[in-house]
């Protein structure tokens, strides 16, 4: 034992004669070394510009150790993908064996760095757009170690400063004044970079994924069968009452300006839509009769639900597994009904703007002011 | 209206249908992509328990600049989640990130059911009774899942 504790300090003295400062050194009671933990980053020669992606390794070593294999753990990665990290497990697993009864601290940390190096692009897709970073692409690193598209951060920026003025612009109480926004990272809430400015990142090209938008396939069978079982439940729902019923409820409540700045979202974009609403009855539309498949989630007739008096359970089993092409399907078209009921009623009001009678909340009152919500 | 969809949105979509989240179904209006049907399971453990709730979920103009808008059309008794089906959730406001997604806000929201909070409340007068008569809250609670949210 003492023995052993010998060999790994003398390893990590070694280790950290190689790598300076890098490696920390964790220590258990009576300062017995228990592990390290290295800030690992690819071989750039020194060039830190270059260094797009990194992880912090932690190797935990046994009491064992060496005869026993060291445990690995890969800590706050930045830009590696899943696999990349999953490879640098394999690895790791493989050059303990090779190396069981000898040092291997300083060899686990050439398998992370080579895996590093060889992949010093970020491979996880940027967070804003969702695709990945080609060859071509320009992509910008926060100081968080983040990537993203410049275009895609740029546009970031400019809306978070187009938000900022907009508020700035707005009269607000002294209570609710808040600090000015420091801009955050996207995917880590950390401050970014002042230097970082939208009109430079927005220089830069589009990400190349993004800029071929291929056609969206809303007649797929899995999603009409989906779209169909939603509207069923919506129908069930609205029969027994359990549908909030917007224009009831606006007539009996007041409501605050909110409301419509609300629904001009699910207004605006469903224009099409409200010219072919009837005017005042819930959309009846035709459900496109297809084989109704399960919805991916445990419906209470599945789950331990309370069993009702009537026969629902098996009411639902039918829903389900229902005969190919049995179920009449002429029902009230669950949300976009609704929806459209209210795209009319914004857009009737002259494009989205909303007439006197719903203006009875502070101009530009918005849905984060708590405050604002519907007075009883 | 396919045209010029951003792929971003495509592909929370394709991800949705193919890894669907446990408990929740989202899924595209066939004639507005932007527009969701959405159902939530009340989570286990919680007065939502047993009941499905229908939301709609749209993507504006500038998402996922902006936050999706979200709301409940199921009644549910809950003291963040006003007469409207309005959710006081501070991702959908200004603590939204365009680093989140469809799939997150729904987690989220899912996670509101099952811990809610009167002490930020959006519907006071169900704030109000969660906070002095917390039983009594949840009692309505679990009627208004069984009255308005079944599945069946
Ligand atoms: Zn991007
Ligand atoms: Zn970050």
């Amino acid at each position: 034992m003492a023995a052993s504790n010998e060999a790994i300090t003398e390893e990590i003295e070694a280790l950290q004669a190689i790598m300076l400062d890098e490696v920390m050194v964790l220590q258990g009671d009576g300062g017995v070394p228990t592990g390290v933990e290295v800030v690992v980053v690819p071989a750039t020669a020194q060039n830190v510009k270059e260094q797009h992606v990194r992880v912090t390794l932690v190797i935990s070593l046994p009491p064992e150790y060496p005869d026993a294999s060291p445990s690995i753990t890969l800590r706050n990665p930045r830009g590696v993908d899943d696999d990349v990290l999953e490879k640098i497990h394999q690895e790791s697993r493989q050059r303990c064996e090779e190396y069981l009864g000898c040092p291997v601290i300083y060899e686990l940390i050439e398998v992370v760095r080579d895996n590093l190096t060889a992949n010093n692009t970020p491979s996880c897709p940027c967070a804003i757009c969702l695709y990945h970073f080609t060859d071509t692409d320009t992509f910008t690193k926060t100081q968080c170690f983040h990537y993203f598209h410049s275009y895609c951060l740029g546009r970031y920026i400019a809306n978070c400063e187009e938000e900022a003025a907009a508020e700035e612009e707005q009269p607000q109480p002294a209570w609710m004044a808040r600090e000015k926004k420091q801009l955050m990272c996207p995917v880590c809430r950390d401050p970014i970079q002042k230097e970082l400015n939208s009109e430079d990142l927005l220089l830069a090209a589009p990400p190349e994924e993004e800029e071929n938008t291929m056609e969206f396939r809303a007649d797929d069978p899995t999603l009409v069968a989906l779209q169909q079982k939603m509207a069923q439940l919506y129908l069930k729902q609205k029969e027994k009452g359990g549908i909030i019923d917007l224009e009831e409820e606006k007539n009996k409540f007041l409501l605050s300006s909110n409301r419509v700045d609300f629904y001009e979202g699910f207004g605006g974009s469903l224009e099409e839509e409200a010219s072919l609403s009837l005017p005042d009855s819930p959309v009846e539309a035709p459900w496109r009769t297809s084989r109704p498949l399960p919805l991916p989630l445990p419906l209470p007739g599945e789950a331990a639900a309370p069993p009702s008096p009537d026969t629902r359970g098996t009411r639902h089993r039918e829903a389900t597994a229902g005969s190919p092409g049995g179920t009449q399907t002429m029902g009230v078209m669950g949300g976009t009904g609704l929806a459209t009921e209210e795209a009319e009623a914004t857009v009737g009001a002259g494009g989205g703007v909303p007439d006197g009678e719903e203006r009875t909340g502070p101009p530009g009152s918005s849905l984060n002011t708590k405050s604002t919500a519907l007075q009883v | 209206m396919a045209a010029g969809l951003p792929r971003r949105i495509i592909k929370e979509t394709q991800r949705l249908m193919a890894e669907p989240v446990p408990g929740i179904s989202a899924v595209p209006d066939e004639t507005n992509a932007r527009y969701f049907h959405v159902v939530v399971a009340g989570p286990e453990g919680s007065p939502f328990e047993g009941g499905v709730f229908k939301l709609e979920l749209f993507l504006p103009e500038e998402y996922p600049m902006s936050a999706p808008k979200v709301r409940f059309m199921t009644k549910i008794y809950h003291p963040n989640i006003d007469k409207l089906g309005r959710i006081c959730l501070d991702i959908l406001k200004d603590k939204w990130s365009p680093a989140l997604q469809i799939r997150t806000v729904l987690l989220s929201i899912q996670a509101l059911l099952s811990a809610p909070n009167p002490d930020d409340p959006l519907a006071n007068d169900v704030a109000e009774l969660w906070k002095v008569n917390e039983s009594e809250a949840i009692r309505i609670a679990r009627e208004w899942t069984r009255t308005y949210a079944m599945g069946n």
